[in-house]
This record gives structure tokens, sequence and C-alpha cells, in this order.
């Protein structure tokens, strides 16, 4: 499975891509918001995983588009600003799961899998 | 006359004399009219009866006289034997009859209208009227004589109508055997003219006649009816009276059915005819009539007498008093210059003057009284001009607003020429004139404000120094008054040093076009504003120098939460790969091609590990703390089902405890809801349970919540060391742990109890504690139960639980709408961001033509704006080309404003608005 990962700080990208290589995933990982903007047109993904704190765009906005142009994918925030607040811009944005960072290897894999199963039995 | 008539008095004095005199007279002219008519009619009565008797004896003497003529003709020897002759013969005997008739023709002269001869049987034999020859008179003339007892009287006769009166005399031959009669039949005219000749004294309507039995006249009556029918007396007397003969006398109505007096007298029986002598009660009375209309004008001339003496009475006392009481009404109304003009020596009089005096008396306190209220009022509309001002000196804080304000006030309340604040400048060299409030005829200018110097060489200058009011009652007169060329008609003026304590806070200035404009009070009213003006400018000046401190406090307070924020959030970043990785390199072989970790390397990845967690734990209580102060922490409180939070936090409290500790839970299957947010009653909950795993070496950690009264109870209680005593009283502090030590052995920043306990606060609970040092301790808080109606909604996404880090969404479109914003100027992109996040955009900026295009295609926003400026780059101004041109992004809703100024124009926004229809 795909996996698209958007994450500016490459030592928690190093980490996520192990933790979710080890798991079986495919990673795709890039760090401004457009790339991986670009890379979803290109690709299909079973998940995308988007930080909020990007380079060149909220990470948030490229969700509500992402949102609008493919479809029902599992988007999964997942970012350091832990407030509630933030929280609910994930909902509002279109966002499947919100993971404040730090956050456990369990959490991000469980996540995934939730969302992907349900995506599966909706899906196809 | 009305005021007479007005007053209740004239009324009942009019009342009164009239009653006293018209009432018994009117008694006493009854009573002697009563009297009199009883005399009149007792007279009238006797007068009548007296006529009556007379003509009666007139009546008996003329029918004696008619008896006595046939009697005397009877007798005569010729007429007799003639007599005898006819009566006896059977055949006719003309001889005899022309000789008998002759006599009998004699006797009709005076008494008789008619005579003849009749034989017993009542056959007519012969008649002084030829006619009646033959006939038969219907009367038992025999029987008549044997009865012997009259001779004369009235009887009905078939021959001779009703009304027949006769006398007859018998005719007896020489046997003394009756052979016939001679009858006369009575004329009625003489037999009246005998009554009407003896009536007398009987005056205009005296009236005698005669009546038969039936009541009906049979004499010539004098005032005859129009009636065709026959009259008939009427008796209905008012009231009667009989004799011993059985004459009938009193009033009753005649046979015209006038009113009238008199007698009624029958005839000797058995003649059954009466004599009627009556007069008209009218005639009888005159005199009667008379006395009652002169007891009338009697009356009236005694009424209008009385009602003109009490109109005197009413005059001599009435209007004086009138005249006083209305005098005293207006009094009391108000009119206290009110006299009475009654000049007399009598009672009246004495009160008149005394009212008079009282009244004048009244009006001196009264002037007197207005004089003081008017001070009064003078002093009193000051003294509130002083509060008002007042009230606005300390309102102000500010204190430009202050002085304007101030100044103005005091000169509109008090309508001077010119009011100027004056303060001193910072180094007290000169005085500064802040603000002028000036009257409408004065050039009210704030531009060129005065600056004197601090010198006796000008007023306000000297009023500072010598710190005491200077009052120059003509300027004009004062060598040191210069001509203030906006204010030129300054006559007077007077300045007032503000002092607070021992400091000069300045001078309040205040000019009048009037020359002595200011007098004693006014000086005192400015002494008491310049005290309170001080206080207010000392007040204003402490004022702007805290509220400086305060913006500083602020601006800091502001700064320090923002930086804690992004501290926070920057901390975190590196602390995720710090825990992450090193967390997977303890339990995740896998990740590292699964090559074992060397056991010295161990200890310190775990310390690397849970350091990482407690400077993690740090962070989150400092930025939760710092929220709480800064007021920044917004719970969502809402209904909540406590129960899988409690499970959650039981479920992480096995994975906390030391290994000899256990967890119980004493809560049942179901909660009632409570009013929370549900990350906070779970922050409480857990920060509670960790401090009692964190604290508990052995024994049991209980978890329980029930519900008491309308809260829900929460406790968790250990079997710990406890908290000692001495640390009980500050355990919810800040940075208080019960021992150095034991923060030293058990971490922990020492916020979280402080924490939870604002927490709690917020939620409108209460947080508190039982411990025993080596026993244990009990910590409960109490969350409000949410309302008994309400129902939580069954969530169509039920999230799984993974941890509180992480939250599931229910699927769904987003409601969001994406605007991608492109201009080069960072102001007006910002107003554009705002008038376009207002309408529900979320609002992508771009600020240069390539990032503008690569966001375009790769986003495909709802909508494009582009704002494009004269300044910009030839790229920039080409990007509208570049959009119809690029297939990729042609057909995305595109926007172009040119060099826009006026964000407020609600028709900026009309091109957008446009699309946005299109596209609903």
């Amino acid at each position: 499975m795909n996996i698209l990962l958007v994450e500016d700080n490459l030592e928690n990208a190093q980490l996520f891509i192990r933790i979710l290589e080890t798991a079986g995933y495919n990673v795709v990982h890039t760090t401004r918001g457009l790339d991986g903007m670009r890379e979803a047109h290109n690709k299909k993904f079973s998940a995308i995983i988007l930080d909020f704190d990007l380079p060149d765009i909220d990470g948030a906005q490229i969700g509500l588009a992402l949102r609008r142009r493919i479809g029902p994918t599992p988007l999964i925030a997942l970012t350091a600003q832990a407030e509630k607040v933030t929280r609910m811009k994930a909902k509002a944005f279109g966002f499947d799961a919100f993971i404040s960072k730090p956050c456990t290897d369990e959490d991000l894999l469980k996540t995934i899998a939730v969302l992907t199963s349900g995506a599966t039995v909706a899906g196809e | 006359m009305r005021q007479w008539l007005r007053s209740p008095f004239g009324r009942s004095l009019a009342f009164i004399m009239v009653g006293f005199t018209l009432i018994p007279l009117l008694i006493l002219t009854g009573l002697g009219i009563y009297y009199m008519q009883l005399q009149l009619q007792d007279r009238s009565l006797t007068q009548t009866a007296t006529v009556a008797a007379l003509i009666q004896q007139a009546i008996s003497k003329w029918i004696g006289e008619g008896k006595a003529q046939l009697a005397a003709t009877t007798t005569q020897p010729d007429v007799l034997q003639n007599l005898n002759i006819l009566f006896a013969a059977s055949d006719n005997q003309p001889a005899i009859r022309k000789d008998l008739n002759r006599t009998l023709f004699a006797l009709t002269t005076r008494y008789f209208a008619e005579v003849y001869l009749v034989r017993p049987d009542g056959h007519i034999v012969l008649s002084s009227q030829p006619s009646s020859e033959g006939k038969s008179l219907d009367v038992d003339l025999s029987a008549l004589t044997q009865a012997g007892k009259y001779s004369w009287g009235f009887g009905e006769s078939r021959l001779f109508g009703p009304q027949v009166a006769l006398l007859w005399q018998p005719i007896r031959d020489s046997n003394r055997d009756l052979i016939g009669f001679l009858a006369g039949e009575i004329s009625l005219e003489s037999l009246s003219s005998v009554i009407r000749n003896n009536t007398v004294g009987m005056g205009q309507t005296g009236e005698t006649y005669l009546i038969d039995s039936d009541n009906i006249p049979l004499t010539q009556l004098r005032f005859p009816g129009p009636s065709n029918t026959q009259p008939r007396l009427l008796l209905k007397p008012l009231s009667t009276q009989y004799n011993v003969n059985g004459m009938f006398s009193g009033l009753f109505d005649d046979y015209g059915t006038r009113p009238v007096i008199g007698v009624v007298q029958p005839l000797q029986a058995p003649v059954s005819a009466s004599l009627v002598v009556h007069q008209q009660q009218s005639e009888a009375f005159t005199s009667l009539y008379s006395i009652v209309k002169a007891a009338l004008v009697l009356a009236i001339g005694l009424m209008a007498g009385a009602f003109l003496a009490s109109i005197l009475i009413a005059q001599r006392i009435i209007h004086p008093l009138q005249r006083l009481s209305e005098a005293s009404r207006s009094m009391a109304s108000g009119d206290l210059n009110t006299r009475v003009d009654v000049v007399r020596n009598d009672e009246i009089g004495v009160l008149a003057n005394a009212f008079n005096q009282m009244a004048s008396e009244l009006s001196r306190i009264f002037s007197e009284l207005a004089q003081s209220n008017n001070i009064l009022g003078l002093r009193a509309e000051q003294l509130s001009a002083i509060n008002s001002v007042g009230q606005q000196a300390t309102a102000a804080l500010d204190l430009d607003v202050l002085l304007d304000t101030i100044a103005a006030a005091i000169q509109k309340t008090f309508n001077y020429y010119a009011v100027a604040l004056y303060l001193p400048d910072p180094q007290e060299t000169s005085m500064i004139c802040h603000t002028v409030a000036a009257s409408g005829s004065a050039t009210n200018s704030q531009d060129r404000l005065p600056r004197h110097e601090l010198a006796d060489n000008n007023f306000v200058g000297a009023a500072a120094l010598s710190r005491q009011l200077i009052n120059i009652p003509d300027v004009r007169q004062d060598s040191r008054y210069r001509v203030d060329p906006l204010y030129p008609q300054t006559a007077s003026e007077v300045c007032v040093p503000l002092i607070f304590g021992s400091h000069l806070m300045g001078v309040l200035d205040i000019q009048s076009e009037r020359l002595n404009a200011f007098v004693e009070h006014d000086l005192d009213v400015m002494n008491i504003l310049a005290h309170q003006l001080a206080i207010a400018i000392r007040n204003a000046e402490l004022f702007k120098d805290s509220e400086v401190a305060r913006k500083i406090a602020d601006d800091a307070n502001k700064q320090k939460s923002e930086f804690l924020s992004n501290m926070s959030h920057e901390l975190r970043t590196p602390l995720n790969v710090i825990i992450g990785f090193s967390s997977s390199i303890l339990t995740r072989p896998a990740m590292y091609d699964n090559v074992a970790l060397p056991n010295v390397y161990e200890a310190a990845i775990k310390g690397i590990m849970s350091s990482g967690q407690h400077l993690l734990g740090l962070i989150n209580d400092i930025l939760d703390l710092s929220k709480i102060e800064a007021g920044q922490v917004e719970l969502s409180i809402e209904p909540m089902d406590p129960l899988p939070i409690v499970e959650g936090v039981r479920t992480t409290a096995i994975g906390l405890v030391k290994p000899d500790v256990k967890v119980r839970a004493d809560y049942g299957t179901k909660l009632p809801l409570i009013m929370g947010d549900d990350l906070r009653i779970r922050q409480i909950l857990l920060n509670l349970v960790s401090n009692a795993a964190k604290f508990t070496e052995h024994g049991t950690i209980t978890i329980d919540a029930r519900e008491q009264a309308d809260r829900l109870l929460f406790t968790v209680s250990d079997t710990g060391v406890g908290i000692p005593e001495d640390a009980q009283a500050t355990l919810f502090h800040r940075f208080r742990q019960a021992s150095r030590d034991v923060n030293r052995s058990h971490g922990g920043t020492g916020l979280g109890l402080s924490i939870s306990r604002q927490l709690v606060l917020m939620h409108g609970g209460d947080i508190w504690f039982e411990s025993k040092p080596g026993q244990g301790t009990t910590f409960f808080f109490t969350i409000p139960l949410a309302p008994a109606d309400v129902t939580l909604p069954e969530p169509a996404f039920k999230p799984e639980e993974i941890s509180s880090r992480v939250s599931l969404f229910e699927a769904g479109e987003p409601v969001l709408k994406q605007a991608l914003l492109v201009d080069s100027d960072s102001q007006t992109r910002h107003s554009l961001q705002t008038l376009l996040a207002q309408r529900g955009y979320d609002v992508l900026e771009a600020d240069d033509p390539s990032q503008a295009l690569e966001m375009s295609e790769l986003l495909a926003p709802n909508l494009v704006v582009l704002h494009l400026h004269r300044t910009d780059s030839e790229t920039m101004l080409r990007l509208p080309v570049c959009y119809r041109e690029t297939p990729a992004i042609a057909g995305l809703s595109l926007v172009v404003f040119q060099d826009l100024a006026d964000f407020d124009d609600p028709t900026v926004l009309q091109p957008i608005a446009a699309f946005e229809q299109a596209a609903s």
C-alpha cells in the first residue's frame, strides 16, 4: 500500500518512514505541500499524512484541496500543534484523523489501519 | 343679585324670610276664607229661606184670591141658577151657556188661563175656550172634593198636558148635592209674575220658580239654557240642611248645572210642587272672592317684601363676607396682594381689617421667604454645577479629555466668557494652556494655545507662583494685563491655582465680559472647583501612568503566551524524534533490520526516552497553565458520557502503576451524563490517577464516580505515602510538591494539581482531598450533571479509541470553499483576505505569478482572485491572459481587480458574488 507523507522536518520524516516501511507500507515523502499535491495527482495512495507546518502552504489547506480534488482518500493530519482548535480545524478541512506530535508508532499505524480498512470496505 | 343667589347663606336667608311670612299668611287666609264662606253661606241661605217664605205667602194669598173669585162666582144667585139649569139640563141651553160663558170668560182675566165647568165625572160642559168643551178632565174631582182637603194643585192631564194647575169650586144645588165644579186652570204666567214680584234682594243671579215632583221647573225661568229638552233642577248639594218643614237648603247645581246656593221649599201638601229660590254661588260669595284676591295680593306683596328684605340683609352681610371669602381663596391660591375693601364699623369691618392686616403680614413674610429661597436656589444651583463638573472631572481619566470636558463644563454651567486650563511644563518654568472653552461671542480656538511665564508679570503665572487665587475686577486697570486678540472682550478675570498636596497641578483661568463679575460667592465656588480639579488631574496623571504600565504588562503577557505556544510547538517536533526513535529502538527491532541493541546502550536509550517524555509533560503543563492564566483556555462544555473516559483512564492507569499495585474500579456500567469538556475531564482524571500511581508503592488505587445531588463525584484514592500535613494547605499551589525529594524521585512539574483545580473550577465543580501521611490520599472532584432531559445523540460514526493523541473524524464533504488570492501588495492582500474569509473562504495567498500558477493548477481552488497593481511586474500583469490561455486552469472562476483602494465599498465583491450565484 502506498502512503504519501508530507513532512518538512527531516528527522521526523525519517522516523515515520522507518515506522511505516517496517509495517510494510510503501512511502512517498515530500517536504513541500505543493510537491505532495503533485504526487497525489500522479499516483494513487491508500492514505495521505500531512504535517500542518509546511514551508510553502499550510498542510490543512493542502488537505482541503486534496479532499476536493482526489475524493475519499484517507487524510491524516500529523502536527505538533496539539491544541483542540487545531483538531477542529483538521475536521473542518476534511481530514479523517488528527494525530498530535509527539506520538507513538502505534498511534500512527493503528490510525492508518482503521482508516484504510474502512476505505477498503467502503471502496471496493 | 346673582352673587347673592350663589351664596348659600343668601339662599337660606331668602327661604327663611319668605317661609316665615308666606306660610302663616296662607294658613290664616285659608282659615278666614273658610269661616267667611260658612258665614256667607248661612246668610245667603237665611235670605233665600226668607224670600221663599215671602213668596209662599204671596202664592197662598194669590191662590186664595183665585179661590175666592171662584167661590164668589158660584155664590152669585143668577150664576148659580144658570149652573143648576145647565148641569141639570140635558139639552144645550144656548142662552144659559152664553151667559155662563161670559161669566167664565170674565174669570180668565187675572188668575186663570182657562175656566170651565165640569161635571163630577170630569166631563167639561162649558169652557172659556170653546175647544175644550166636550172633553174630559183626567182628574177625579169628586174624590178630591170628598177628601175636602185641598182646593188646588197640579196634575197631569192628558187633555191639557203635564203642567196644569187647577183651582176648583164645587157647585151644589139647593139640596147641597154636588152637581159639578167650576174649575180654573191657573195662569202660570200670572203665578210666575207673582213669584217674581215677590222675589227681592236676590241680586243679579237670584232666581225663584216652581218645580214639580220630578224637579222639572214649572214656572218661567230666568236663565233658560239653550237646551231644547226640559231642564231639570239638579240637586247635588255640596252641603245640605233641612228644616222642620222638610225644606231643603244648601249648595247645589241649578237646571243649567250652575253652582248655586238656595232653598227648595215644598208647597203645602198634597201639592206636589216645590218653590225653588236660589242665587248663583259666584254672586253669593262675591265678597269672599274679593277677600281671597286681596289676600293673594297681600301674600305676593309680603313675599316680595321678604325677598327684598333678604336681599338687603345679604347686601349688608353676605357681600362683605363673600368678598372676604373670595379674598381668602385667592390668597390661598397664592395671590398675597389680595385686600378687602370693606369700610365699616361693625364686626364685618373689624374682620376685614384683620384680614387685610394678616394678608400684608403674610405677603411680607412670603417675600422674605422668596428672597431667601432665591439665595438658597442660587447656592443649590452652584453646588449642583460644582457637583456635575466634579462628576465629569472624576469620570474622565484621560487627561486631555478631562481638561476639555472640565473647561467646557465650567464655561457652560456658569456662562463665562472664556475658561482656560493651564498645566505647568515639566521644568515648571512656564504655564501651558491646554484647553480654552469660550462662549459663543468669543473665538473658540484651540489652534493657538498661549503659554505664560511662571512669573509675576502675568495673571496665570502670578496665581501659580503665589498659589493664591487672584481676582482682577477690572483688567484694564492692571498693568499685567495684555489683550488677547482672541478674547478682546475680557473685562474681569480670575486665576485659581490648582493645588494637590504641595504640588501645583495647574491654573484655572476664568474671564468675564463684565466688570466686577466675580463676587465672593463665585470665588468660593471656584475654590471648591479648583480643589476637585486638582484631584481629578492628579488621578488622570496617575491613571495615565498605570495605563502605560498595564499596557506594557498586557503586551508582555501576550508575548509570553505566544512565546510559550511557539516554544511548545517547536519543542514538540524534536521531542517526537527523540521519543519516537528511542522508544522504537527499545521496542521495535524490526525497524532496525532486527539488529539487536547492545545491552550497554539500553539504559542510555531508556534515559533519553523517559527524559523526552518528562520534557513533554513539562511543556504541556506549562503551556496549559500559561493559557489558563491568560484566560485563553476555552472549554467546550457539552453533555457527555463520562464512562468511556473513566474507563480509558483506568486502562491507562494499569500501565502506569508499580508492579505491586492493583487498580480497582468501583463505578458500575452506567454513569449519568455530565456537562464537561471531554479532553479536560480526561486530563484532570489522568492527572490524579498518575499522581496516585507515582506515590503508591503497593496496595490499591481505586477510581470511582457516583452521582451526588446535581453533581458527579469522582474519587481517586490510593494507599500511598500520603501528603504531609504541612504541605496540605498549599497543595494546589503552583510548583508545589510534597518535598524536593519527592520531586527528584518522581519527576513532574508540580503544576498538575494546580491545572486540575483550575479546570475543575472552570467546569463549575469543586476539588479537594483527604490524606493521612503513610496511609494514603483520596482526591475528590465534582462536575455538574447534564439536565435530566438531555440525551446524547447516537453518533453515526463511532471512532475507535486509539489514544488521547489521536482524533478520528466522521468522513464527510468539507463545507469550506477555497480561494486563491494573488496580490503583490501585502497590505491590500490582507484586506482582501479578510473580506474573503468573511464570505466563508479558506484563503490561499500568493504574491508572485509562478506561485499563483502552480497553486492554481495543483489545488484548483473554487475561486481565484487576482488583484493587480500598476506597479506590478509584467509577468504579473500578464496573469489574466495566462489564466485564459493555459488549458489546465482556464476553467477556474477568475476575478480580476485592478488597483482597489476602498475595501469598505460593498460593491467590491459583486463579481465574486456573481460567480457564487452561478456556481450554486
